[in-house]
């Protein structure tokens, strides 16, 4: 299993080896709903990966508009041209695009919501891609059955916040449009939503492609990890509202965690950052089919 | 060119025959298991198979729609019911797994395999990528404009379906699990609870910047896509579909009634001028639970595409009660109450083929011939003096002096 972390920050990729990362994920505001690094950015985030010997994976998580179908095909050629690792992709578009490109072998499916069992993660898996990543609301059992019927060939979010719903809505400026206020909301990290009968905190992000919502919670899997290195091609540490200390204290944490010291870890995690909600997510808990 | 489909839900029986009798040329509902709309899915094989037999008796088609987000719990017996669903008649399947939709070609090779909007397909890529899979049809997700609907079709052989009135979700459809957070309820597998209808407040940092009598809401006003149905046909879209399928009988005859005349008043005269569009939307508005407006079709989606603070837009009509029988001599119908109403109330009558008859009610009576001032028994059979001639299957409405845009 290789460990990948999403990339904010170029200087943390020399810092990244040594906390054992295989390599990270890195996004442009061309195709990419956060990660706001400039194409001229990515020449050098590359560099930088190959002096410190990481992989670069490039993340497209837009649905793509009919308009952006020529840019995305310029971008594609790009991104072939800098000879990433791989591409975690939202929208089959860039399946097609990909194949026109002879692309296809380096594509990873992440469309959120949808792997959840192995009959449709065989189907994208024979479609020659590289791998295909857990949907967030199935269990433990699930993915690792998935990973069972597929030769491990999945890739899973391990940790940080969890993405719940994507619109191409801009729900927060539309709203504070109406109440006749002038709030800056783009691309804001910052901004929290809490409806009115919870507790639940969820960070919300609103960009030029429309709006993120997130879960309220940290998704942690100090006491899981020990398993899903048996079935899990990448775990992806997701560092999106993660502060830099916080970031580097669950590296460390994720490169000595054993089934030993998992459980002291998490809760040594907690109190250090008891601000926080660290949860398991939907890895032992069903969701209803029903009303 | 073949003529464009109106493709209506349905949640039982009745419904389905209703949006049939109505003047939809297809339905599509659910099944008890593998469909998304778990409440509304009341069908189990016999039913489906009934309603098979009595669409294609009308020469219509019937979709059911096994497009839930399969866990691998979940597929067992999938290949049995597609093969049944092959086996009684069944014209489509609408499907999000393509998985499921390539068991479907092999196991119920007479079906075809719709992709759902489940998909979220928002660009002719995806839509060719979807063909080579083997899709025989691609619904379009709610969020692409017309602009981009004429040049997808332009660029695609594969029949296109689009959403044209009904509900809408504030998120991509199937990318969207607030509901699992908030409920428990899994969003993709027919339980959502339609979070993003609730209300939020905003904070930035630790300040709340939202307004405390209003805050925040995620809900969208309902799709009615009245004017572009025109530019729809024109582009060559092959289904136009009726989003409901938890829907009342009275909705669902309504909404398709008004389409069904509007498509076919299109491919008589070429082209609609703004009077007949309002004309349609006032229709319309007579079944209206909901405020709505073009969605994402203009092209932008901006504030005034949301419900902050509103339940609902107030129905200019209100549904009374089916007509069950009529003599032509006496001008007596017999009708089902279904809601209140009393003499001298005006009344409305629709139905297949009787377009808003209006009249004065100024006699009825029960069963027992005593006269009845004000009906308000739900299912009572009372007869009912109507100056013209109704049918069976007709349905008689109250008409409200409600503003036609009133909202609460």
């Amino acid at each position: 299993m290789e460990l990948l972390v999403t990339l904010k920050n170029i200087d943390y990729i020399k810092r990244f080896k040594d906390y054992g990362v295989f390599g990270v994920i890195a996004g442009t505001p061309v195709f990419s709903s956060r990660y706001m690094f400039d194409l001229e950015d990515l020449k050098i985030i590359k560099d930088e990966c190959e002096r410190y010997n990481l992989d670069m994976y490039i993340s497209i998580d837009t649905m793509i508009e009919e308009k952006e179908r020529a840019l995305l095909y310029e971008y594609l050629e790009f991104i072939k041209g800098l000879d990433v690792k791989g591409i975690y992709f939202t929208d089959l578009a860039i399946l097609k695009a990909a194949k026109d490109l002879k692309l296809e072998s380096k594509l990873i499916y992440d469309p959120s919501t949808l792997i959840t069992n192995s009959l449709d993660a065989y189907f994208y898996l024979s479609q020659g891609i590289d791998s295909v990543m857990a949907a967030r609301e199935i269990t433990l059992d699930e993915i690792t059955e998935i990973s069972k019927n597929n030769n491990c060939d999945i890739d899973m979010q391990i940790f940080g916040y969890v993405k719940t719903a994507m619109s191409k809505r801009h729900f927060l400026s539309n709203y504070f449009k109406h109440l006749g206020q002038n709030y800056n909301v783009s691309n804001k990290e910052t901004l929290k939503i809490v409806e009115e009968s919870r507790d639940y905190e969820m960070p919300i992000t609103e960009t030029k492609y429309g709006t993120n919502i997130y879960t309220d919670y940290i998704l942690c899997t100090y006491e899981e990890y020990h398993h899903l290195r048996h079935y899990i091609k990448r775990a992806i540490i997701d560092d999106i509202f993660i502060r830099e200390d916080m970031l580097f204290d669950v590296l460390k944490d994720y490169q000595r965690c054993n089934d030993d010291n998992a459980s002291l870890l998490l809760n040594n995690l907690k109190l250090k950052y008891y601000k926080y909600t660290f949860d398991k997510g939907y890895l032992y808990q069903k969701t209803n089919l029903t009303k | 060119m073949d003529r464009i489909e109106l493709l209506a839900p349905a949640k039982d029986l009745e419904k389905a025959k209703t949006a049939i009798r109505y003047g939809a040329d297809a339905v599509y509902l659910g099944g008890k298991r593998f469909s998304l709309r778990s409440r509304a899915s009341n069908f189990d094989i016999e039913d489906i198979r009934e309603i098979a037999d009595f669409a294609h008796g009308f020469n219509k088609k019937i979709y059911v729609t096994v497009n839930m987000v399969f866990h691998d719990d979940d597929l067992y017996g999938i290949r049995e019911y597609l093969e049944k669903l092959d086996e009684i008649g069944v014209d489509a399947i609408i499907v999000e797994s393509l998985a499921v939709a390539s068991l479907s070609k092999k196991y119920a090779p007479h079906m075809e395999c719709h992709i759902s909007t489940q998909t979220s397909i928002t660009n002719s890529m995806t839509v060719k990528m979807m063909e080579e899979f083997g899709a025989d049809r691609v619904v379009l997700a709610r969020e692409v404009d017309m602009s981009e609907i004429e040049v997808i079709a332009k660029r695609v052989s594969v029949p296109l379906e689009v959403f044209i009135h009904g509900g809408m979700c504030s998120n991509y459809s199937g990318r969207c699990t607030l509901s699992n957070r908030m409920t428990l309820r899994d969003a993709n597998r027919g339980g959502c609870a339609q979070s993003c209808r609730w209300k939020y407040r905003v904070y930035d940092g630790n300040t709340l910047i939202s307004s405390k009598e209003c805050p925040l809401s995620m809900s969208s006003k309902d799709l009615r896509a009245t004017a572009y149905i025109e530019r729809m046909i024109k582009a060559g879209v092959a289904s136009l579909k009726i989003e409901g399928r938890m829907k009342s009988d009275y909705y669902i005859a309504q909404v398709v009634k008004t389409y069904r005349k509007m498509i076919d008043e299109i491919y008589e005269k070429g082209h609609l001028d703004d009077d007949r569009i309002a004309y349609y939307d006032d229709e319309l508005s007579k079944a209206e639970n909901r405020l709505s407006d073009d969605g994402f079709l203009s092209g932008k989606c901006d504030d005034t595409k949301h419900l902050y603070g509103i339940n609902g837009a107030g129905v200019t009509h209100e549904f009374i009660g089916y007509v069950k029988d009529y003599d032509r001599v006496s001008q007596m119908a017999l009708v089902e109450v279904r809601n209140k109403f009393s003499l001298n109330d005006e009344l409305e009558v629709f139905g297949p083929k009787v377009d808003n008859e209006h009249f004065i009610n100024t006699l009825m009576y029960n069963q027992d011939f005593e006269n009845v001032e004000v009906a308000n028994q739900p299912m009572e059979l009372l007869f009912v003096r109507i100056p013209f001639n109704v049918s069976e299957h007709d349905m008689i409405r109250k008409v409200d002096n409600h503003d036609r845009r009133r909202s609460y």
